[in-house]
Formats: C-alpha cells, structure tokens, sequence
C-alpha cells in the first residue's frame, strides 16, 4: 500500500484516506485499496476521504467514480473544505466527480 | 402250680392264705380268694392288651419318626445334588462371570464409538478447513466481481454488459460464501453434538469400568460367602445323614426290644391259666360257707384290695365285679397318673 492512501475499518464503517497527489501513477493502488474497502461482507457504509488530497488527476477520478456506482454500496466521497484546493481539483479535470457531488454522493 | 408265688400274693396285701380243713370261715376265704384271682386274670389279660396296644402305637410312631427323618434327609440331598456335577454355587459363578465379560465388552465397544467418534470430530475439522478454503475463493471471486464492475463503470456504456457479469459473479461468489458458511454452521452444531456424545460416553466408560470392577469384588465374595455356606450345607446334611441312618439303627432296636411284649403277653397268659387252674380247684372247697359269709369275705378282701388301687379303671373293674357300692368311698383317694 502506498504512502498516499489509509485505510481504516472499525466494523461498521470503511474509510479510505487519500493523501497528497494521486496521479495515474498510484492508479493500481488506488484500486486495490478501493476493492479492500468496499469488499467487507458487513460493511454498512464506505467513505472516501480526499480532504487530505493536493492534486488528483482524471484517471484517479474516474475510478473513484466507478466506484461510487458500485450497486449495493453505499460509498461516499469527503472533498477538501478548503476552496482553492476545491477548485483546483475541479480545474483538474474532473467534471464528473463533481457532477457526482452534485447527485450528493459526495460532502 | 406254684404254690409259692399264691402265698406270696397273700402276704403281700397281709391276708390269710387259704388252708384246706379249716371249715366255713375257709371255705369263705376260698370264695374270696377265687373271686379275687378271677377279678385279678380279668386285670391281667386287660393290661397285657392295654400294653401291646401302646407298644403297637410306639413302634408305628418310631417307624414313622425314622421315615421321616430318612426321607427328609433324602429330599435335602436330592436337592442339594447336581447330576452335572457343578454345585450351584459353581453354576452362578460361572454365570456372573460370563455376564461380566459381556459388560466388559459392551464397556469395550463403547470405548470403541467413543474413539471414532473422536475420529470423527478430526474429519469435521478438516471439513472445517476446506469450507475456510471455499470461503477464502468466495472472498475472492467478489474481490473479482467488484473489481469487474468498478472497470465496467469506467468503460460507461460499454461496459454495461460486462458489468451484469461482473454482478452475477458477485452473486454466485455471495451464494457460494452463504453456502459455506451454512456449512460451517451445521458442521459445528455436528461437532458440538459429537463432542458431547463423546464425552457422555467416555464418563460412561468411566463409571461403568469402576461398578465392573467393583461388581466383580462384590459377586466374588458373595459367592466365596455361599460356597463357604454351601459347603457347611453339605457337611451337616452328610452328619444328618448318618445321625438318620443311626437314629434308624436306634429305632430298629427299639422296636426289636419292644417286641419282647409278646414274652409278657405270654407270660401274662400263662399267669391268667395258672390263676384259673388254681380257682378251679379251689372253688369246691368254698360250696360249704354261706351266701352271706361269702359275701361278707368278698366285701372285707375286696376293699382291702382296693386300698392299693390308684386309678378309676382299676376301681371301676373292681367295682363292676364285687357287687356293693364304692360310689362313695374315698373319693379324695383317686389319684390319675396318666
């Protein structure tokens, strides 16, 4: 598991954190971290913590996304609080991640 | 005739013997006298009866005392004896012993189901193992399956149909971890179940190995207890048996002595015809006394007699013979022996 990403797991609950810059580099890991999270037979609920994230490119995005549409689960993505980070990962590219936090599936 | 013994009898109850010559008052004499001896034959022949009447009833109460005791003592042995050869005592020792053996290996194969059933509980755990195998496959085809959907969400519209594949093999990978754990759960239930079994049966094992054990030291002494017994059993019915056959041997000869009666019934007999001769030849001397002199001499001699008499019979055949009244003699004087 890279550096970038934390997983958490109290029972009920799965958080991954993502932290720093999360390129196609990390791609692979992302997904494997992704599929630990929500692969939980008792899991209730996954969130996606990005409040820690400084860059975050499309592909990243896109498999976040893929992810949300996972059927049955119910996953929700936390993005940065701070407006320049926000809209600096919004000039990144990922139109549809906020399309997505439009539909509130992300905070 | 013995002319001793007929003075004898006179001086035994102190009268005066006859003596021939001496006129009316000895012919009196002479009627008393005769009268007496034939009142006395009468005494004797009824004794002579009375005893070889008893005599009879003992010896049939002796021989049936000694058939008694034969027979008793013949039942016992009869009883006692085994035609096999083996005392009682041996039978049920042998008897005890082979229903031993039979718990022993009804305890044996007890043992036995408690061991398979441990077998048993190690196929369970290998089960248990493989179904942690299924499971683990399980975990992940639906690590594969969600993985095939989260990339058919990225290809969108093209992954559409690979995304219905991916979530029927999540389906079948969720059926499959059911399944198992369904397994699991029964499998466990099993385990519990033969665990439980095995050791409710290795407790019995347990109890049943020491009541055997302690069953076997009880029947031992009991039966030590009553071989011992039979074998003082035996003992004393082997003396009763010889104190039988010497008791019979007693018997025998008590009988064989009491049949000497006959020699005093003969001798009595011989007496009673002496006693007739004798009045026979007496009685023509007594035809000169007169009635009343008769009388009066039976009267005088008879009570004299009676005096020594100590049982009703012996009143009551004298009375019945001498003619006056004793109703009201002496009453206080009857003494009953038997």
């Amino acid at each position: 598991m890279s550096q970038q990403f934390e997983i958490k797991n109290d029972g009920k609950t799965s958080t991954l954190r993502l932290i720093g810059a999360v390129d196609v580099s990390t791609a692979t890991a992302l997904q494997t971290a992704l599929l630990e999270c929500v692969s939980g037979a008792s899991l209730e609920s996954v969130q996606i913590d990005c409040s820690g994230v400084t860059h975050l490119d499309v592909a990243a995005a896109q498999l976040i996304l893929a992810a949300l549409r996972l059927p049955d689960i119910d996953i929700r993505v936390k993005l940065p609080d701070e407006p320049g980070v926000r809209d600096w990962l919004a000039s990144g590219g990922i139109d549809s991640l906020l399309v997505a936090s439009d539909a509130g599936a992300i905070a | 005739m013995n002319w001793s013994k007929i003075t004898a009898y006179f001086a035994k109850f102190r009268l005066s013997p006859f003596k021939p010559g001496m006129g009316a008052d000895s012919a009196a004499d002479v009627f008393a006298g005769v009268e007496l001896m034939r009142q006395m034959r009468q005494q004797l022949t009824s004794i002579s009866a009375d005893i070889e009447g008893s005599v009879t009833g003992v010896t049939a109460g002796f021989h049936g005392m000694a058939h008694r005791a034969r027979s008793a003592v013949e039942r016992a042995a009869t009883s006692f004896d085994n035609p096999t050869g083996d005392t009682p005592i041996d039978l049920v020792r042998s008897a005890m012993e082979e229903m031993l053996v039979n718990v022993r290996t009804s305890a044996n194969f007890s043992f036995a189901i408690s061991k398979q059933i441990l077998a048993v509980e190690g196929k369970l755990t290998a089960i248990e193992q493989c179904l942690n195998n299924v499971e683990k496959v399980a975990d992940q085809a639906k690590l594969v399956a969600l993985n095939g959907q989260i990339e058919a969400n990225r290809l969108g519209d093209a992954g559409v149909a690979f995304g219905v594949v991916a979530q029927e093999t999540k389906t079948l990978a969720g059926n499959a971890g059911n399944t198992s754990e369904s397994i699991r759960e029964m499998v466990a239930d099993l385990g519990a179940a033969l665990r439980e079994t095995s050791a409710g049966l290795q407790n019995q094992n347990e109890q049943d190995s020491k009541i055997i054990a302690e069953s076997e030291q009880t029947v031992s002494e009991l039966l030590d207890s009553l071989a011992a017994s039979h074998n003082h059993m035996s003992e004393s019915l082997s003396e009763m048996s010889s104190i039988s056959a010497q008791l019979g041997q007693d018997i025998g000869q008590a009988v064989m002595s009491l049949q000497f009666q006959d020699r005093v019934s003969q001798r009595i007999a011989h007496v009673c015809e002496a006693l007739e001769f004798v009045s026979a030849n007496l009685e023509p001397a007594s035809e000169i006394a007169s009635p009343r002199a008769k009388q009066k001499r039976l009267e005088d001699w008879s009570q004299h007699v009676q005096s020594s008499y100590t049982m009703e019979s012996e009143r009551t055949g004298q009375t019945q013979d001498v003619m006056f009244d004793l109703e009201t003699e002496n009453a206080d004087n009857c003494v009953e022996l038997f």
